[in-house]
C-alpha cells in the first residue's frame, strides 16, 4: 500500500462515518452547525492521531490478552486532555459540544483504527491513516452540519444567508433532521461514486 | 512470568496516564475556574447595567453578589439560580432590587432546550419581560400578553421551558429573600 492510498482511504473510500457508519453518536448529535462539526472533528483529530501514534509505538510491548484495555487507557487519556483543554481555552465550544467530547472515548472509530491499523503497521503509516480517517470524519461532520445549519437556521458558519421568504425548517435542528441530513449526504456520496464508475 | 508481564504493562500504562492527566488538570484548573467566574460576572453586568462594583458574599451556603452603583450605593443583589428545564439544566443569573421586591433583570447562562422552540427562552424579548416585574407573591406566566405586574408571557409552543424558568426563579428568589431578610 502506498502512503497516498493509506491517507486517502479515510477521506473517501473507507470514510469512517459516511461509509463505515462508525461514530454515529457525535455524527447525529452535535452536527447542528458547521462550526460544531469542525470543533468535534478537531477534537477527534487530536485524539485519533495521538492514540494511533502511541499504539503503533508500543504495540510490541503489549501482551495480546490486555491490548484492548491498554488501548482504552491510552484513548481515555488523550480524550480527557482534549476535554480539559477545550474547557480551559474554548469554553464556548466546550459548552456547545457538551458531553460529546468525553464520549469520544467510546467512539468506535478510534478503537477501531487502533485495533485494525495501528496495532499492525508502522508508526508513520499509522499516523497517516489516523490523519486521513479524522479529516474524513471532520468533513463528514461539517457536510452534515452544513445541510442542517442552512436548512434549519438559514445561516452558514453563523453568517445569515439572507434568502428572502425563507422560513428555517426547525426539524433539521432536531434529532430527526440529523437522520435526514445523514441519509442525504450518504446518498449523494454513493451517487458521485456511481457516476465515476460509469465513466471509467 | 506471563501474568507478571500483563500486570506490569497495565500498571505502568495506568501510572503514566494518571501522571499526564494530573499534570494537565493542575495546569488548567485555575483557568477553568476563571472562565466560569468570568461568565457569571459578565452576566451580572447584563442583568444590572447600572452596577459598577460587584462584591461577592457567601451567606448560608449561597453565593450572593452585592451590586453597587458608581457612588457606592447598594442597588441590589444578583445570584445564580438553576434547575431543570425540558431537556437539561437551565442556569440563570437573576438580579433583585435592594428591597427584594422587583427583578432587575435575568440572563440565561446555560440551557439546552429544543432549538426553535424552548430555546427561545434565550431571546431578548423573553428575558426583557422580567425587567421590573414584582416577585411577590410569586412570578406567574400566561399565554396572553402580560397584564399584571408579576406576570410574563410564555414562549408559544414551549410552555414547559417558560414554566421551568419561572419556577427556577421563584424557588431561588424565595430562598434568597429568606437569607437576606430574616
Amino acid at each position: 500500500m502506498s502512503k497516498k492510498t493509506i491517507f486517502l482511504a479515510g477521506l473517501w473510500r473507507e470514510h469512517p462515518n459516511l461509509r463505515q457508519l462508525l461514530g454515529m453518536c457525535p455524527t447525529l448529535a452535535i452536527t447542528t452547525s458547521v462550526r460544531n462539526g469542525f470543533a468535534m472533528g478537531t477534537a477527534v483529530l487530536f485524539v485519533l492521531v495521538f492514540s494511533s501514534f502511541m499504539v503503533a509505538l508500543i504495540k510490541r510491548l503489549i501482551p495480546h490478552q490486555v491490548r484492548i484495555a491498554v488501548y482504552t487507557i491510552i484513548i481515555a487519556t488523550f480524550v480527557t486532555i482534549a476535554d480539559i483543554t477545550l474547557k480551559a481555552f474554548f469554553p464556548q465550544i466546550s459548552r456547545a459540544l457538551g458531553p460529546y467530547v468525553p464520549l469520544i472515548v467510546v467512539n468506535c472509530i478510534i478503537l477501531g483504527r487502533a485495533e485494525a491499523f495501528a496495532s499492525r503497521n508502522s508508526v508513520g503509516n499509522s499516523v497517516l491513516d489516523a490523519l486521513g480517517m479524522s479529516l474524513g470524519f471532520m468533513w463528514g461532520l461539517m457536510a452534515i452540519g452544513a445541510v442542517r445549519e442552512i436548512l434549519g437556521r438559514g445561516t452558514i458558519f453563523g453568517f445569515r444567508l439572507g434568502i428572502i421568504h425563507f422560513r428555517p425548517w426547525i426539524i433539521m435542528l432536531l434529532p430527526a433532521g440529523a437522520f435526514f441530513a445523514l441519509g442525504f449526504v450518504v446518498a449523494f456520496m454513493n451517487f458521485l461514486d456511481r457516476q465515476r464508475r460509469f465513466k471509467t | 512470568m506471563k501474568y507478571f508481564r500483563i500486570v506490569l504493562v497495565l500498571l505502568v500504562t495506568s501510572l503514566i496516564s494518571a501522571f499526564c492527566l494530573s499534570l494537565v488538570s493542575s495546569l488548567a484548573k485555575a483557568r477553568i475556574e476563571n472562565n466560569e467566574k468570568a461568565a457569571i460576572e459578565r452576566a451580572i453586568y447584563v442583568v444590572a447595567p447600572a452596577a459598577k462594583k460587584v462584591e461577592e458574599k457567601l451567606t448560608a451556603g449561597k453565593t450572593i453578589y452585592k451590586l453597587y452603583d458608581g457612588q457606592g450605593n447598594l442597588i441590589g443583589y444578583a445570584f445564580l439560580a438553576k434547575g431543570y428545564g425540558y431537556q437539561g439544566e437551565i442556569k440563570i443569573i437573576c438580579g433583585l432590587d435592594k428591597n427584594l421586591e422587583k427583578i432587575l433583570g435575568i440572563e440565561i447562562i446555560a440551557s439546552s432546550e429544543t432549538p426553535g422552540l424552548g430555546a427561545h427562552i434565550n431571546d431578548n424579548w423573553f428575558k426583557k419581560q422580567f425587567r421590573g416585574i414584582k416577585v411577590l407573591p410569586r412570578i406567574v406566566y400566561s399565554k396572553r400578553k402580560s397584564r399584571q405586574d408579576n406576570e410574563i408571557q410564555a414562549v408559544s409552543g414551549a410552555t414547559i421551558s417558560s414554566r421551568s424558568v419561572v419556577e427556577i426563579l421563584n424557588k431561588e428568589i424565595t430562598k434568597v429573600r429568606k437569607i437576606l431578610q430574616p
